[in-house]
């Protein structure tokens, strides 16, 4: 180190100009980084869940899913509607544009005038204001679009936009920002939102670029305050701040040399380093002023040999505890910890060769003022006279404030990480508010997306979300719209178990624009649950208990039973699954049942025959044929009551095909007969489910807590006679995972509890070897890092206190603490050993040591506070929380470290530290 | 005498005609009266669907009635897949069209206005498929050029009118008097592209076999094979209802 002074000092100007220009050359380097904050860069690439979650992503055009919200004044009127067509349109015109999704382009099944319309709005715009209304009543009364593109107030619309998964994050934010420009230059919409990856991508990069330029002039100000107060010379106060800044424009002119970009996260990353990296700077400077030799050369090398290996090791204990954020399995986070280890080593570089340079040109010396020696002896002399009760006190307040810690959980949920005081907030409150999420759960089903048992699965599997989860705010499925699609078309609200029926249904919609819920080929489906991503807890809750409920309830082989030509087992066990369905179904519903009655109504239900149910149902049976044959036109040439009669006399008789023409031959006549009897013969199996369904709706309606459309999907369901029941055997499957980007942070969040013990584990482990090289002895690594130790108890227990979740920014807090503790540490240690070699006892030692040292520690923790306070300033509110945490570690570290070190020192025997420190009394 | 299921494509045209030019007008006069002489006529077709590597394959078929020069009857049966069959749409004119659905036994007046969906998913509109049987008189024609082989026609919309397409671009043979190409343009962009080939005659009648549809945009293609075409095969004018929907085997 000598030498290295030494050569400083003689080629200080070379050195300055190459620091200069390597510095300038970074700047511009610095100044075109990029900010992309996308959770599924947060996992390794080849992680199954996130290939998952990409693969199902893919498959729907759901990659880079932008939301846009937009609230009108009038949503339903006609140049509200006409906007949003033009918007959908626009937009799907747009390259690299996969889909739009939209109020207006979404399939709408609607009544005209007594006809049926497959279409969508854009087709049908209201003219006038009772048109408008007309629309606004079945669009918010529909099951499909209530909630999913129109809020349930009916006064604001989303369009989905579905962008490619592109390899390059600059493209997604270049094509999210073409969006927001067409929507705000084209939309009439009073208030408009973006939500999704890419515009929290946008966001992120917005907020970041304006936090980093606010943050870091504010902390250089805070940090050049303090120092100004306290070495009152220009010196004193500008080289740690030049060295500091420096360090950060290399740091983030590397990151874009090695063509990364910054998360959300990072933005902290500057800061840190120049909170951390300013204190090499001070004892630099600081002892550089109290060297007293006149020739700039001796003072640099003196400077050097007495401090250049404690700050070495200094930084080197910082370097290896944020390297130890390598063990974290998330690559943000790893990127993190080696780009701020990276700054802390430029400032070192920086600090133990350029500011030496710089200071060479000084001559002045600045002596320590007596009185500050005084406060710091007195200190050091209280401590070793109450060193034992100090210690009790110390550790019985860490021990209290650990009580918080079981209430720290992992969250690394997006609007948790900025907070809601920004544009990312703003949004994510609109779409939470008027849409119950800004987000979505996938429930990804893969098999035959037609088939009917599938399909039903999707409905009580959306149900028990909606109803038991206050986080889900609605569902979009096939399954819902097959249903409504069902309901509309024949008045059957439920999901057939007909594959027929199901596949006539499913042609009808050929064309419609579906593609986001289910894929080609029909062989893949999803459930969209849109979630209120507030708590990732609630998320976790819900995929926890969802996950159950697919387990518990859902058959993923099963075959299917005809009840008319079932085997007594067979119909034993369809009876069994119709009863589990209708448990499963009231349990989806959040209701409570009496399992006895169900199996019992079930039971009846199934085990009827169709005579039974015909001979009950006449009257309603003769009104829907005598309806039907009425609406088709066909009575003509004779009168209703006539045909009614003769309908009427066929049940009565016993419904078959022979007294069915009988009756109309003797009421109505041959001619009319030959042209109806086909049209009534063909609804021999309506009517049998028809009766059914009308006997089941007759026992249902008596249990408590079903609405009228529950009564009526179950009753439709129970009067089919085709069952599905679970059958390891059976031909038929489908697997059900969840995934969505809620689960994958809730993943992330999971494993980074492991991921921090394993990372803190390594970092003490590698902090104390570096103590116990320093000081020859593993007994004084071990007094080294209690300290170090009890201050992360009592980070994680503030964490506790003040609800503070783990996440991107401060999962780095324990790295932190490790490298603040033990710089304070080797200082100690590093002047204990020199002071130890001119005292004549280990109090004297200790007490000369704090004398020397004590402001300089104290200046540290005060100025790296003055920078980390500046976090406060911040928009974005995970900084706020770091702020707590990293000034609480600053000054709970030094108070921990007064406090302990000079007690547990004090308890240790001479001749062990003669030993040890052997050569520095020889010196 | 047996017309071809081109002659209906030449309708398709003309059904957005009011005012003709008077060249328009000579063009497509020709092309009505060349080919659409007949009473009833059933054309047997397969369509295929390409979306995305996936190709639905469907065979239907079509019994057309003209009941006078103003009014046609249509009516739609699909016969495979088994899935679908006995899928059918009937048009007794523009607001009286139905839907039977096979599965449920159940017939759905269908409204006029869906007519601009996309016919079974497939790149036709049922518009384009009713304009086959259905005159209308909402668009204007003009004669753009004129070569030894073909007429280019210009088809355009009348102001509020329910044409979804801003023109059309149609090339027709002169031989036959039959379209060989039609462009559908939205705005100012080419939106789809239908392209005849495989001229046939069926039974006397000059026809296209394979009719292509092409999204210009490249997302979906319907190819409609033309399996053969039977003119005045003395269907009644009573087959053309709602009870002939419920009939799970057609008599012609």
């Amino acid at each position: 180190m000598p030498k290295l002074g030494t050569w400083i000092a003689k080629h200080r100007i070379l050195i300055i100009v190459l620091f200069v220009g390597v510095t300038i050359f970074m700047g511009y380097q610095a100044m075109k980084i990029k900010i992309v904050d996308d959770i599924t860069t947060y996992v390794p690439q080849n992680n199954p869940e996130n290939l998952f979650l990409k693969n199902v992503l893919d498959n729907f055009k759901m990659n880079n899913l932008v939301l846009v919200g937009l609230e009108y004044k009038d949503l339903f009127s006609k140049s509200s509607i006409q906007n949003i067509s033009d918007l959908t349109n626009g937009l799907s015109k747009m390259k690299d544009v996969t889909s739009v999704m939209s109020l207006t382009n979404a399939p709408w099944i609607t009544n005209v005038n007594g006809s049926m319309e497959i279409s969508t709005i854009s087709k049908s715009i209201p003219q006038t204001s009772n048109q408008s209304a007309a629309l606004e009543y079945e669009v918010t009364h529909s099951p499909i679009f209530k909630g999913q593109f129109v809020s349930p107030n009916g006064k604001s619309t989303i369009i989905l936009v579905g962008l490619p998964n592109f390899t390059n994050p600059a493209s997604s934010i270049s094509i999210t920002k073409k969006i927001e420009t067409f929507i705000k230059n084209n939309s009439t919409a009073e208030k408009i939102y973006f939500s999704g990856l890419s515009p929290s991508d946008v966001y992120a990069q917005s907020i970041a670029i304006h936090n980093i330029s606010i943050l870091i002039p504010l902390a250089l100000l805070a940090i050049a305050l303090v120092l100004l107060l306290s070495f009152r010379n220009l010196i004193g106060f500008a080289l740690p701040l030049i060295s500091v800044i420096m360090s950060s424009i290399w740091v983030l002119g590397t990151i874009h040399l090695l063509g990364m970009t910054m998360t959300l996260a990072d933005v902290a990353m500057p800061i840190i380093v120049i909170a951390l990296g300013n204190a090499y700077g001070i004892y630099i400077v600081n002892k550089y002023m109290e060297e007293g030799d006149s020739d700039h050369v001796v003072r640099t090398s003196n400077t050097l040999r007495d401090i250049g290996i404690a700050i070495s090791l200094s930084a080197f204990t910082v370097i290896i505890a944020f390297l130890s954020l390598l063990t974290v399995g998330i690559d943000p986070i790893r990127y993190f910890g080696i780009f701020t280890a990276l700054g802390i080593f430029y400032a070192l570089i920086i600090n133990i060769i350029f500011t030496p340079a710089v200071s060479s040109f000084y001559c002045k010396n600045v002596s320590q003022s007596k009185g500050e020696i005084s406060f710091w002896s007195k200190i050091a002399k209280n401590i070793l006279k109450h060193r034992l009760s100090s210690m009790i006190i110390a550790i019985a307040i860490v021990a209290g404030i650990s009580i918080f810690i079981y209430k720290v959980s992992p969250d690394m949920s997006l609007n948790k990480l900025v907070g809601n005081n920004n544009s990312i907030g703003h949004s994510m409150n609109f779409f939470n508010d008027q849409f119950g999420g800004s987000d979505f759960v996938i429930v990804d089903f893969k098999g035959n997306a037609l088939d009917p048992y599938l399909l039903r699965s999707e409905i009580l599997i959306s149900n028990y979300a909606e109803n038991n989860f206050k986080v889900v705010g609605g569902s979009y499925s096939l399954a819902r719209v097959i249903q409504n699609m069902n309901d509309k078309f024949n008045g059957q609200n439920y999901i057939p178990s007909s594959d027929s029926k199901i596949q006539n249904l499913w042609f009808l919609m050929k064309g419609s624009n579906l593609s986001e819920i289910v894929n080609s080929g029909a062989t893949e489906s999803i459930v969209l649950l849109r979630v209120n991503v507030e708590s990732s807890k609630k998320i976790k809750a819900l995929q926890d208990s969802l996950t159950d409920f697919i387990n518990s309830n859902i058959y993923k082989r099963y075959s299917y039973v005809n009840l008319d030509s079932a085997s007594p087992v067979e119909v034993k066990s369809a009876i069994l699954s119709m009863e589990n369905y209708v448990t499963d179904y009231m349990k989806s519903l959040n209701l409570d049942y009496n399992s006895t009655d169900i199996d019992s109504i079930v039971s009846r239900i199934l085990l009827s025959s169709n005579e039974t149910v015909l001979s009950k149902d006449a009257t309603n049976l003769v009104n829907y044929l005598t309806d039907m044959i009425g609406s088709y036109g066909m009575i003509s040439g004779f009168s209703t009551s006539d045909l009614r009669m003769a309908l009427l006399d066929t049940f009565k008789e016993g419904y078959s095909n022979k007294t069915l023409e009988d009756n109309l031959n003797s009421k109505i006549g041959p001619d009319n007969t030959s042209m109806i009897s086909p049209v009534i013969e063909s609804q021999d199996s309506v009517l049998a489910q028809i009766a059914r369904k009308d006997y089941a709706k007759s026992l249902l309606s008596n249990v408590k807590g079903l609405s009228d459309e529950e009564v009526n999907n179950l009753s439709w369901t129970l009067s089919s006679r085709k069952i599905p029941v679970y059958d390891p055997n059976g031909s038929n499957s489908f697997d059900v995972k969840l995934t969505g980007v809620p689960i994958l942070t809730n993943y992330v969040s999971s494993i980074i509890i492991n991921d921090q013990c394993e990372s803190m584990i390594i970092s003490i482990i590698l902090v104390f070897v570096l103590l116990m090289i320093q000081t020859n002895s593993w007994l004084m690594g071990l007094i080294g890092i209690f300290p170090v130790l009890l201050t992360m108890i009592v980070n994680f227990g503030i964490m506790g206190i003040f609800g503070i979740s783990l996440n991107a920014i401060n999962i780095t807090i324990a790295s932190m603490t490790v490298g603040v503790g033990v710089d304070y540490v080797i200082q100690i240690f590093s002047r204990f050993r020199i002071e130890y070699g001119r005292s004549n006892g280990i109090s004297d030692a200790i007490i000369k040591t704090f004398s020397t040292s004590g402001k300089g520690l104290l200046l540290n923790s005060i100025s790296s506070s003055a920078g980390f306070a500046m976090f406060f300033f911040s928009t974005i509110g995970g900084l706020k929380q770091f702020a707590i945490l990293t000034i609480s570690t600053m000054i709970i570290s030094l108070v921990l470290v007064i406090i302990l070190l000079p007690s547990l020192l004090s308890f240790l025997r001479e001749d062990f530290l003669n030993k040890k420190f052997k050569k520095e009394r020889v010196k | 005498m047996k017309k071809s299921f081109f002659v209906l494509l030449g309708i398709l045209v003309t059904t957005w005609i009011v005012a003709f030019s008077m060249t328009g007008q000579e063009v497509i006069n020709q092309v009505i009266n060349q080919n659409s002489d007949f009473k009833n006529q059933k054309i047997e077709m397969n369509m295929k669907i390409s979306e995305n590597g996936q190709v639905d394959s469907y065979t239907l078929f079509i019994y057309i009635y003209n009941k006078s020069t103003d009014q046609k009857y249509a009516l739609i049966r699909f016969v495979s897949p088994e899935s679908i069959k006995g899928m059918s749409f009937l048009s007794l004119g523009s607001n009286d069209e139905y839907l039977y659905m096979p599965a449920y036994h159940r017939i759905e007046r269908i409204a006029g206005s869906s007519k601009n969906s996309k016919f079974a998913g497939s790149d036709f509109t049922f518009n384009d498929l009713s304009l086959l049987y259905a005159q209308e008189q909402n668009a204007n024609y003009d004669l753009i050029s004129k070569s030894a082989t073909c007429y280019i026609l210009e088809v355009t919309s009348k102001p509020n009118t329910n044409f979804e397409y801003s023109k059309l671009i149609m090339t027709i043979e002169i031989d036959h008097m039959l379209p060989q190409k039609v462009e559908f343009y939205k705005g100012t962009s080419l939106y789809k592209t239908m392209i005849c080939k495989d001229l046939t005659n069926f039974d006397g009648h000059w026809s296209y076999k394979q009719i292509d549809m092409k999204m210009a945009d490249g997302s979906s293609e319907t190819r409609l094979e033309i399996e053969n075409i039977q003119s005045n095969i003395d269907i009644p004018e009573s087959f053309f209802s709602v009870r002939t929907l419920f009939e799970p085997n057609l008599n012609y």
